[in-house]
């Protein structure tokens, strides 16, 4: 009877998956949302969840003997589907203008006086953006 | 017969429900961040050495430490110090863990908000 009943008992009670689920998530702690802040350069903090931040890659791909849309695909699943927590950096935009690439979660901006949203992108290192985006901005005004 | 056995397979294994809360700094404080101390109480839950993970003792662990998200130590005390957190506004988390870094299930954890300020290391 045990035989028949253990399937059953796995099944409603659940395996455990020894794969890690990573959830990247990313918030602005600074500016607050519809604070005033003084014009000129203002501090930035993010939290970002389930994704570590890492510079973007700035070096050059060696050239690989394939099509270059394969190249492309190859070079999108090696550096999308690594084991671990998913890495990248935050695209920092004012206004809609791209300002900084975030490898950290403290940085700067310069803005000047005016009402203004900040907006943070999550990209993989290799510039991609994760899919679906994740993404967050805040609105403020400097004065 | 199927019932019964599901429920004696799906009961809880452990009934203490293991705690954490961050006792220092205090959420919404200013605090030095050279080092940024933290003290920690944990309930019904053993924290023992950080090790390679090959064991995974119920109910035994260590604690993650993540500012603004982001990794930042791994303590199997109650009371250590994070080097050199840079002036501004910080999120601070601890989570227990198994010894192989794994979350407990189910989620033990806590969060505070601190600002480092480099007024705040007194004499």
């Amino acid at each position: 009877m045990w035989f028949l009943i253990a399937p059953l008992v796995l099944v409603a009670c659940g395996g455990d998956a020894d794969t890690a689920v990573y959830t990247p998530a990313v918030s602005f702690l600074a500016p607050v949302a519809d604070s005033t802040v003084t014009a000129g350069e203002i501090a930035v903090t993010i939290v970002v969840d389930d994704f570590a931040l890492v510079p973007p890659e700035t070096a050059s791909r060696a050239p690989a003997p394939v099509p270059l849309p394969l190249r492309l695909l190859v070079a999108s699943a090696e550096a999308h589907d690594e084991e671990g927590i998913p890495s990248g950096y935050c695209a920092l935009a004012l206004d809609d203008v791209a300002v900084a690439d975030l490898s950290d979660t403290q940085g700067t901006v310069t803005v000047a006086a005016g009402a203004h949203t900040l907006s943070c992108d999550l990209m993989f290192a290799d510039g991609d953006a994760l899919e679906p985006a994740v993404s967050a901005s805040v609105a403020f005004t400097a004065e | 017969m199927w019932f019964v056995a599901w429920l004696i397979a799906c009961r809880p294994v452990d009934p203490a429900s293991p705690s954490l809360v961050i006792v220092s700094p205090a959420d919404g404080s200013t605090v030095c961040g050279v080092p940024m101390h933290v003290e920690l109480d944990v309930q019904d839950f053993t924290l023992v050495p950080l090790s390679d993970g090959a064991d995974v003792e119920p109910g035994t662990g260590h604690v993650d430490v993540y500012l603004n998200g982001q990794a930042a130590t791994m303590s199997e005390a109650l009371s250590f110090d994070i080097p050199d957190v840079t002036p501004g506004a910080w999120q601070l988390r601890a989570e227990l863990v198994n010894a192989d870094h794994t979350a407990i299930e189910p989620y033990v954890g806590d969060l505070i908000y601190v600002t480092v300020e480099a007024a705040a290391c007194g004499s």
